[in-house]
């Protein structure tokens, strides 16, 4: 990758010397301008909880037991939970395991309900760990893992409505241009926010001035009193796909310790559309409705480092902690912004668009930085009934884990080479972000527990997790994941099966825009997701 | 899902090769991982097959050349013609130590010769993919809205309509809707028994009376129905 960016970059720099130089000086003149305007496709903090707030994924039998898999081990997942755990293996574990997921989503907005659905089939844990034992030696066994995981889901769609006569979407675009009297500028200077709703007339010039010497108005505000009807429509999809290689290895059976590296590819989309309109039917008052879409895409790599150690002090009892060390991506954004307005006679009842594009040669804008996601760590206890090799007298365990994520700890930074000159301005602005993110959320503790019976061959589990809120109260803002999983296992004639269903009921806020002049309101979000996984395993 | 057949497909393979465990128990690694059942007769008929290639295995640094030397002899018997050019070099035969300067720089060797012919970046024509130049900025907002704290004084209005419901399969939103305002207004409209809104109109026949405010900016392109780009606006 770093040749590739390498020789990117030389040869971007011989192309800049071949293209019109004076058009390249305008460009950047056009963009320098902008460089502090609020744009409305926004790098905010919440791109950052997302990546740090999703629920890992793992084999049927670990979401079974709630994803506990902190002190437990001998399972695959563990190389994504304390890959201590892998060192329990001696003998070899090949297991792939397809998901079916099946959300349901309801948003309440200013107090208007709307559901959604999305369902979708994924790829879960699939890989092998292999485990030798060393009888007689203090270094029993060492094990070897090599797994894919789906450490992070993101398909979600949310669709919700209400009517609003306190403030207006197109708010943000005055606030965005402050101080900035003239119209040129606001036409030309904001090319993701306020030139797409002043060229669409959403936002517009009060009579009586000049150029230079210009007060803005919103169409859509001038209408508050009769009310506006606003509609976010989002669909979100993508996830974070991890491979991790894992090593671990067990000191007389009573202490285990193992370290996994993990490379997360993390892929996200998101098409944005959101809607106003006038609540009546009046086509005198100046403004019918206005329209913001956007497309995102995130794209990118990380690299993090997990290590574990498992105790047991007793027979029957083991005692897990681990480290999850801050992942570091590499990410790209790719994103467009487009608005169109009908503003009614202010502009002839004219549909207007405007698009970010124009402002861009028709290209999509990219940004290519760097995130740091929080460290995480893990403390577990496990009660095992009993370790034994007689399967006959293996009778079920319980275990339970206790997870700290410092959501606050996420941070964004430019990616600069020697070849790329660092941007102040976007330096400053990244420096501000990190500071809100510290603002914005807080150290969150998940919980996680979960148990199984054992017929011999036949097995039963029950299992819970509880995700906690991230946020940091500024206006309202809460939220919180619950899974609530059961499964059935078989395990016979070298191979085994598990079936697992896992309820996840998640509550989330969402703004639709945030202004300082006016209120501002944010829509509940309640999903009821469903995911069934099927676990194969073959035993060698 | 197409994915899935071919793992799984794998997998049983896999499974249906694999001897250990078939019969007696299976292990479950969660409770105790017994070490792997020596399966004797593998082991030996290994041993058997690797001796020609460990020399240590039975103390001979020499059975390596007694293995290529006997599968020589054997060739060499059955086709002696095809194989004579091995008494020349016999280590020559070995395909990785094959070693021909000529055939690696050969200009018609795409894999190991840098020529211009399939070199796209070499040669004395230059050809070059322009691209525009791409706004490399992060999406920014107003951070200052996470210092305030946002308290709306009055309620917002309160109508008690029917959940709607959407299937995000079968939305489409890549393009807004033709009458986003009518269509807003209509699925409001449908669940409120209580509101005072009558019937919307389409946009483009509603009744209009120019009472716009704007000091004038002036338009240069866009069509006086229907949606169209909205040009720069100058002063």
């Amino acid at each position: 990758m770093t040749i590739y960016r390498a020789f990117v970059a030389s040869h971007s720099s011989t192309l800049c010397s071949l293209i019109n130089l004076d058009f390249m000086k305008k460009t950047l003149l056009l963009f320098s301008s902008c460089l502090l305007a609020c744009a409305s496709f926004a790098q905010e903090p919440a791109d950052a909880l997302r990546f740090s707030w999703a629920v890992p994924g793992g084999t049927a039998r670990q979401q079974a037991i709630g994803g506990a898999m902190g002190s437990l081990g001998g399972d695959i997942s563990a190389a994504f939970s304390n890959p201590a755990g892998l060192a329990f293996y001696k003998t070899g574990d090949f297991v792939l395991t397809p998901i079916y997921q099946m959300a349901k989503s309801k948003a309440s907005y200013l107090d208007h309900s709307e559901k959604d659905n999305k369902n979708k089939f994924q790829w879960g844990t699939t890989g092998f760990v292999i485990g030798s034992g060393n009888q007689g030696k203090k270094v029993r066994n060492t094990a070897f893992s090599l797994a894919f995981n789906r450490s992070g889901d993101f398909n979600k769609n949310i669709l919700y409505r209400g009517i609003n006569n306190q403030s207006s979407y197109s708010q943000k675009y005055l606030e965005e241009i402050g101080d900035d009297k003239s119209g040129n500028s606001v036409s030309d200077n904001y090319p993701f926010g306020a030139s797409l709703a002043f060229r669409t007339y959403w936002i517009d010039t009060v009579a009586g001035g000049s150029e230079g010497n210009f007060n803005f108005q919103s169409r859509a505000q001038n209408i508050l009193g009769a009310g506006l009807i606003q509609e976010q429509i989002i669909s979100n999809s993508g996830g974070i796909n991890e491979f991790a290689l894992g090593v671990a290895a067990s000191y007389n059976d009573k202490f285990m310790v193992g370290g996994s590296l993990g490379i997360p590819v993390l892929h996200y989309e998101r098409n944005s559309v959101f809607n106003e309109a006038d609540a009546t039917t009046n086509t005198n008052n100046n403004f019918d409705f206005a329209t913001v879409e956007e497309n995102l895409i995130t794209k990118g790599v990380g690299i993090n480092l997990r290590l574990g150690i498992i105790y047991k002090p007793q027979e029957f009892w083991r005692l897990g902690l681990a480290i999850h060390s801050p992942t570091i991506y590499d990410l790209k954004d790719t994103y467009d912004v487009s608005v169109t307005a009908n503003v009614e006679n202010a502009n002839s009842n004219q549909t207007l668009t405007s698009r970010s594009t124009d402002f861009n040669n028709e290209e999509s804008s990219q940004f290519n930085y760097m995130l740091i996601s929080p460290f995480k760590a893990i403390g577990s206890v496990s009660y095992v009934l009993r370790e034994i090799e007689d399967v006959t007298k293996q009778k079920g365990f319980l275990t339970a884990d206790i997870e700290y994520v410092n959501h606050k700890g996420s941070s964004f930074s430019e990616q600069t080479d020697e070849n790329t000159v660092s941007d102040p301005d976007t330096k400053a602005y990244l420096k501000s972000l990190n500071k809100t993110i510290d603002k914005a959320y807080k150290g969150a503790l998940n919980f996680r527990v979960g148990g199984e019976l054992k017929f011999t061959t036949l097995m039963v589990r029950l299992g819970a997790a509880y995700y906690g809120n991230p946020y940091q109260d500024i206006n309202g803002e809460k939220g919180s994941k619950l899974n609530l999983s059961g499964g059935l296992g078989y395990r016979n004639k070298g191979f085994f099966v598990d079936l697992t269903y896992v309820h996840s009921i998640q509550k989330d806020i969402h703004f639709p825009y945030r202004i300082e002049e006016a209120p501002y309101y944010a829509a509940n979000l309640k999903s009821n997701v469903g995911n069934a996984l099927l676990t194969f395993g073959v035993k060698f | 899902m197409k994915s899935f057949l071919p793992l799984l497909s794998l997998t049983l393979v896999f499974a249906s090769c694999t001897t250990a465990y078939k019969s007696g128990q299976t292990p479950d690694d969660v409770y105790f991982s017994p070490e792997r059942p020596q399966a004797e007769y593998v082991s030996v008929k290994d041993e058997e097959e690797d001796r020609y290639y460990r020399g240590e295995s039975n103390g001979s640094s020499s059975d390596y050349y007694n293995y290529e030397e006997e599968r020589y002899l054997r060739m060499k018997v059955r086709n002696r013609q095809r194989w004579s050019y091995l008494d020349n070099d016999f280590y020559s035969y070995n395909p990785y130590v094959y070693s021909n300067p000529g055939y690696y720089n050969s200009p018609w060797n795409p894999y190991s010769y840098w020529n211009h012919y399939y070199n796209p970046y070499g040669g004395s024509v230059m050809v070059y993919n322009v691209k525009s130049p791409v706004y490399n900025r992060p999406r920014t907002i107003n951070l200052r809205t996470f210092d305030i704290q946002n308290n709306p004084s009055i309620n917002p209005r309160v109508y008690n309509y029917k959940s709607g419901s959407t299937n995000g399969n079968t939305r489409s939103n890549t393009a807004p809707r033709r009458n986003v305002g009518s269509d807003l207004r209509n699925i409001f409209n449908s669940g409120s028994s209580n509101n005072s809104y009558s019937t919307p109109s389409p946009s483009a026949n509603r009744s209009s009376t120019n009472s716009s405010s704007s000091s004038g900016g002036s338009s240069s392109g866009g069509s006086s129905s229907g949606s169209s780009s909205a040009p720069s606006r100058r002063f």
